[in-house]
């Protein structure tokens, strides 16, 4: 059985098995944007008790600070902590029905995005959409700076990780209008965090994301980290690609105000004066000397280059390049002639496409750039004639049979 | 995120096509949707099926998927690769919902085996290469070859997708593809 067969088998199967769920997609999305910053105006019934209650509460509720006077009563026990991190630093405390009990600002632009709203005993999912319509409102997300931080934290560790899911999904959604991303995570008490937290005037759920992140790059530290913005961090765990536990990420953090990757590696492969367009360059985002640096690594004819480049304005900061290590398989040089062939008639023959176009079909199958190297036989295959093409790619050998008449593949093979 | 340069590629008829639905969804057009839908529908339920490796999570996958492409097409830059950013929300989809499950110990059992039985519109033989394709060989494999042979994507592409390295997207192809014949030509797997 060759690949080609293989691939069609599964093709063939996977559409007559894809079932229809058109229907269920525009149910969904009949009326989603027109409800996004709607606050549902009915309130819950409550008994008497709760009633009473909640006159108390709404003496309470909202006010900077005011917190706990009641949580006692029944019904108004924290359960869990919602924490909303953009620059506008919140807290939301929870019932055990996940409804809200308090709000806090934890600063002076959280007072802003809270301003007077009454959300006391609104679903949470309710309140955060309130909330996140007002820092867009308020500018506090735009395009320069999307990344929200959701942070949980309660007694049962399923259950927040439940909300953080929901929430951070219901936020995605709702950022998506303004291109948003959001990295969410559940968290348990520490103290040794909070205290960290407290030392820099940062809240418990963006502490814990600045360890999440020291934890896995050591020459970084808390101090430092502490001073980013949540856009700035996210950028960090998405190129890093920090997994740690619990923590998840939607959306693209904005680079709007970096040069960006491309630019970046441009930068680095002027300096270096190499165009060749094949080679694929590792670049990372990083954080050096308080500035926000792309760190770029790349391998050419048996040399490895590192550049340090200022995000902001493509400055090269540093620069090395040295022999790689032993392992390094020397490339053929690039000049390398093409073997001549004795028995493929001569390209000129009329109805065939050619040895550079048999080159250029295989190179294009998994999208990289024809060379030279690339080696083509034509023969002859159950009375057609086809084009053999064979070479080497990431140590990987492969070979494509390609139609000599009409340029269509065959078949092809990939072997280690 | 990009972390590899990708080289630009010339643009394909489909993409065009992909592109100029996601435009036109921008403004609210249903009709484009659907077109975006049937022309993508086997790539994205595929796809997500392989993550998933559960034919219902899969579903819910791709109906958000499509929910999601509506929501957010606005926010949608024209690169000339409508296909990847449409799977890459399929992908960040399908994790959440096995991350989810994972964290709760609720694991979802694989069902596709009776799922492939019973479906009577597919000839046996690609039945039990799609069974294959799904339960022997390693997920990620799994992932690869059905985005190869479903979508038409390059391995460069599939590499962003999956945000692997492209040598490590061949090499897996490459074993999955070895292990898939050999199983299928011993006729050691068959439908359960």
């Amino acid at each position: 059985m060759r690949n080609s067969d293989i691939e069609k088998s599964i093709k063939g199967a996977m559409e007559r098995l894809t079932p229809d769920v058109f229907d269920g997609v525009l149910a969904k999305c009949g009326n989603k944007n027109d409800n996004v910053f709607l606050i549902q105006a009915k309130k819950p019934k409550r008994s008497a008790v709760m009633r009473a209650a909640g006159a108390l509460a709404a003496a309470l509720v909202m006010t900077f600070g005011g917190l706990f006077a009641y949580s006692q009563i029944e019904g108004n026990r924290v359960d869990s902590l919602v924490m909303l991190d953009v620059n506008p630093s919140l807290e939301i405390r929870l019932n055990r029905n996940d409804r809200v009990i308090d709000v806090e600002a934890k600063n002076e632009d959280a007072v802003r995005v809270i301003d007077n709203m009454d959300l006391k005993n609104t679903p949470i999912d309710v309140a955060i959409n309130a909330l996140i319509g007002s820092m867009l409102k308020f500018g506090y997300i735009h395009e320069n700076a999307n990344s929200i931080l959701l942070s949980v934290e309660g007694a049962d560790h399923e259950k927040s990780v439940l909300l953080q899911r929901n929430l951070a999904q219901s936020i995605s959604q709702q950022l998506n209008v303004a291109n948003g991303a959001v990295i969410s995570q559940a968290l348990a008490d520490d103290e040794t965090l909070r205290g960290l937290a407290q030392a820099n005037q940062i809240s418990f759920g963006k502490a814990a994301l600045v360890q999440k992140i020291l934890d896995e790059n050591s020459h970084l530290t808390f101090d430092e980290l502490a001073q980013l913005s949540v856009n700035e961090l996210n950028l960090l765990v998405s190129s890093k690609q920090i997994e740690a536990q619990g923590l998840e990420a939607q959306g693209t953090a904005s680079d709007a105000e970096y040069i960006g990757y491309e630019r970046a590696i441009q930068v680095a492969l002027t300096h270096a004066d190499i165009s060749n367009q094949d080679i694929t360059p590792q670049v990372e985002m990083d954080f050096d000397d308080g500035e926000m640096v792309y760190d770029i690594e790349f391998l050419v004819d048996g040399r490895e280059y590192e550049y340090e480049i200022n995000a902001r304005d493509g400055v090269i900061i540093d620069y090395s390049q040295e022999r790689a290590d032993d392992g390094y398989e020397r490339q053929e040089p690039k000049s390398a002639p093409i073997p001549a062939n004795p028995t493929s008639p001569p390209q000129t023959e009329t109805g065939f496409i050619g040895e550079d176009a048999a080159r250029e079909i295989a190179a294009a199958h998994i999208g990289i750039a024809p060379h030279a190297e690339m080696q083509v036989d034509m023969d002859k295959d159950d009375g057609l004639y086809v084009y053999e093409v064979e070479f080497h790619l990431d140590g990987m050998e492969f070979s494509y049979e390609i139609d000599a008449s009409t340029g269509d593949i065959l078949s092809w093979e990939e072997d280690d | 995120m990009l972390l590899l340069y990708i080289a630009p590629e010339a643009g394909k008829k489909p993409d065009e096509l992909y592109e100029s639905c996601i435009l036109k969804i921008a403004e609210g057009d249903k009709d484009a949707l659907r077109t975006l839908y049937e022309h993508t529908k086997s790539a994205v339920y595929g796809f997500a099926l392989s993550i998933a490796q559960n034919m219902q999570d899969a579903e819910d996958i791709m109906q958000d998927t499509f929910v999601s492409i509506n929501v957010s097409a606005h926010g949608y830059k024209q690169m000339g690769k409508p296909l990847n950013w449409m799977l890459t929300i399929t992908r960040n989809l399908a994790l959440m919902k096995i991350r989810a499950r994972r964290r709760l110990a609720d694991l979802a059992e694989d069902d596709w085996g009776l799922f492939i039985a019973d479906a009577a519109s597919v000839p046996s033989e690609d039945k039990l290469v799609l069974a294959a394709a799904l339960n022997s060989v390693t997920p990620e494999e799994s992932q690869i070859v059905i985005l190869h042979a479903i979508t038409g994507l390059k391995h460069r592409e599939i590499a962003e997708i999956l945000n692997l390295p492209l040598s490590t997207v061949l090499s897996k192809h490459s074993r999955a593809l070895k292990k898939l014949r050999s199983v299928l030509e011993k006729g050691e797997y068959y439908a359960q």
